[in-house]
Parts: C-alpha cells; sequence; structure tokens
C-alpha cells in the first residue's frame, strides 16, 4: 500500500484537488470570486476582467486587450493550456464574433441529434407545437 | 412505441434549448409524458424535431452598439396542463433586442385564478431577476438599477403594488409575495404589457404560425445572413 502525494486524475479527490488549486492562484492574480455564480471570477483594479471558469476550461473575457494577454502569460507560465484563441466552440454552443457582436447557436449540435434519431430528411415545419391537438396523460 | 427512443428524444431536445428558446415550450410539454408515452407523445417530439430540421440556420445576435437596458417579460397560461390543471409559467429576460435568460415550466401548485397564476409566475420571475441583478452588480457591470417587468394581467400588477388582502387572494402561498415585496423594495418595477407584444407568450403555450413568428423575432431570433 502506498500513501499518495498529490490528488490523482480520476479520483473523486481531484477535483476538489484542482478546483483548490486554481482557486488559489487566481485569488494570488487578485480576482475575487463571485458570491453569486462561484464560477466566475472577477477582478477590476485597473481594468475589468473576469474569467469563467468550467472545471478546466476557461472563458476569458476583459475590457483591456493587454491584461488579457498578460493574465493568458500568467496562465500559460503556471499551467499546461492547449486551444487558444476566440471563443468559437464550448459545450456543444457555437459561438461567432462579427462586426455587430456576438451570435450563438447549436448549429452542429442540432444536426447531429437529426442525424441520431434518423431525421434528416424529414418535412420541415413552420411551429413546434401543434395548436388544434391537446396533449393528455393517455 | 419505444418509451426509451421518447427520453433519448426529450433529452437531446432539452439540451438544445440552452440557445433555443423558441422550442422552450414544446420540449417541456413532451417532458410531461416522460413516464408513460404513447405514440401521440412521439408524434409531438418528432415534430419539434421537424421543426428543429426547418430552422437550423436560426441564432441570436448579441450586439454591442445596442442599448444594455435589461426588461424582464413574465407570462402564464392558467390551467395549461389538461391533466392536472396546473399553469404553465414563463419568463424572458431582455438584453438590448436579444435573448438571454429564459424559463418555461408547469407551476408547483394550481392556482385558482389567471390573477393569481400570473402574480406567481411574476413572483417566480422576480427571483430569477434579482439574482441576474446581484450577479452584475457584483461585476460592476450595472449600478443599483431597478429592472423592469413586464406582465399582461393588470390585476396581478395591482395585486404586487398594494398590501391588500382580497377574499379571492387570501390564500396565496407566502413565498410568491416575494414579489410584493421586491416592488416595495424598489428592486423592480412591475408594467404592463400588451398579450400581442408579450414575448413570454412563447415559451407558455402553442401559438398559431403568425404570432409564432412574430414573438421569435422579437426575441431576437433570426436566420443567419450567409
Amino acid at each position: 500500500m502506498y500513501k499518495l502525494d498529490k490528488a490523482l486524475y480520476g479520483l473523486k479527490q481531484a477535483l476538489r484537488a484542482w478546483d483548490k488549486k486554481i482557486n488559489s492562484f487566481l485569488v494570488q492574480q487578485g480576482f475575487i470570486k463571485c458570491v453569486n455564480e462561484h464560477g466566475i471570477y472577477c477582478r477590476d483594479i485597473t481594468n475589468k476582467l473576469i474569467v469563467c471558469l468550467y472545471v478546466d476550461v476557461m472563458i476569458v473575457t476583459g475590457s483591456n486587450e493587454a491584461e488579457m494577454k498578460d493574465f493568458k502569460m500568467n496562465m500559460m507560465k503556471k499551467f499546461e493550456m492547449s486551444n487558444m484563441g476566440n471563443l468559437t466552440y464550448f459545450l456543444g454552443i457555437e459561438f461567432e464574433m462579427n462586426s455587430q457582436g456576438v451570435v450563438i447557436h447549436q448549429r452542429k449540435y442540432a444536426q447531429d441529434i437529426l442525424k441520431r434519431f434518423d431525421m434528416l430528411n424529414c418535412k420541415p415545419i413552420s411551429t413546434p407545437v401543434d395548436t388544434s391537438e391537446i396533449l393528455l396523460e393517455k | 412505441m419505444d418509451p426509451t427512443l421518447f427520453k433519448q428524444i426529450v433529452g437531446s431536445l432539452r439540451y438544445l434549448c440552452h440557445t433555443r428558446p423558441d422550442i422552450a415550450y414544446g420540449v417541456g410539454l413532451i417532458s410531461r409524458y416522460m413516464v408513460k408515452p404513447t405514440t401521440s407523445h412521439l408524434v409531438a417530439a418528432k415534430r419539434i424535431m421537424r421543426y428543429v430540421k426547418g430552422t437550423s440556420s436560426y441564432d441570436i445576435q448579441y450586439s454591442k452598439n445596442q442599448s444594455g437596458e435589461l426588461i424582464g417579460y413574465s407570462d402564464y397560461d392558467w390551467s395549461g396542463d389538461k391533466d392536472d390543471k396546473k399553469s404553465i409559467v414563463a419568463y424572458v429576460f431582455m438584453i438590448g433586442n436579444a435573448a438571454f435568460s429564459w424559463s418555461s415550466k408547469k407551476e408547483s401548485i394550481v392556482a385558482l385564478s389567471s390573477c393569481e397564476a400570473d402574480y406567481i409566475a411574476a413572483s417566480m420571475t422576480a427571483c430569477q431577476a434579482q439574482w441576474i441583478n446581484m450577479l452584475l452588480m457584483e461585476l460592476k457591470l450595472i449600478k443599483n438599477e431597478k429592472m423592469e417587468l413586464r406582465i399582461d394581467s393588470k390585476s396581478a400588477i395591482d395585486l404586487a403594488k398594494h398590501l391588500v388582502a382580497h377574499g379571492r387572494s387570501k390564500h396565496i402561498e407566502t413565498k410568491f409575495h416575494f414579489l410584493r415585496d421586491q416592488v416595495n423594495n424598489g428592486k423592480l418595477e412591475v408594467k404592463y404589457c400588451k398579450t400581442d407584444e408579450q414575448i413570454a407568450d412563447l415559451l407558455t403555450k402553442p401559438l398559431k404560425s403568425s404570432s409564432f413568428l412574430y414573438l421569435k423575432k422579437k426575441l431576437g431570433m433570426a436566420e443567419a445572413s450567409n
């Protein structure tokens, strides 16, 4: 039998250990954990920087580009990270940046479920619910 | 009829509701029959899939140039569930011209009147409004602002503004008076809005094509231009 020095990936303690680690890092960077939504961290010293944390995925937004870059550098020094850039895909939700702002949709997911239930070639209809038929339990 | 297939469709569609307020009511409707689905329920589920097939190019655009004003809409369909006569309640929060937070669900209790159903709906909406307000204030994105809540029942507005207990409202559970409290605290302002301008209507009942398309546009849903 061995005593573990560190939490291992896949163990039930791993999640808590990870959260502790990322939390202390963000706090040390000057962030404050949001009371109303625990996945959000905010830093508002000179410029506003908001971090949305979902397990080990981070979405970062802020009012100053240089500061966002700086934060990214700090993160890279501390953690091994990949796939950084503009937000395009998150948990099945797609994001597109355009000149007006941001667009969200789940086009890929919608195609996937149509395919899964073999309905890619079904006849489209303009409303989701029939107004003439009342659904009942039986 | 394969109950597993039905449940899989419902589950898959439920996830799609994250960016599609237009199917939130429909998915909520079929979700009520998860226990003993029949063929007619499966047909209803497939109809939503057919709708998704025809509208997969729709999305929501959040524009940086529009006003950042937050407005909540709440609506109800009195005894909308024909099995247990409970009402369906829904809310939508709009930022500028785009919906960013919405819900469509069945009320936990039977409402005795449409006014009561609307009052309960608005009280649920007030909870979400309070949370949004607190979060945005914590992020210093807004100052202490009064949020506007639009409902289409004048009697429910009266009930929210004035501390009176009529014979017909004295039985309303205490928790729903959260709405009145929020209004008296100056955190919420309830305003009347005409039924045909009530965006949350789309999330409470089946609508005919013309009004459905009109309200869908109001939600900020549009076909992608490219």
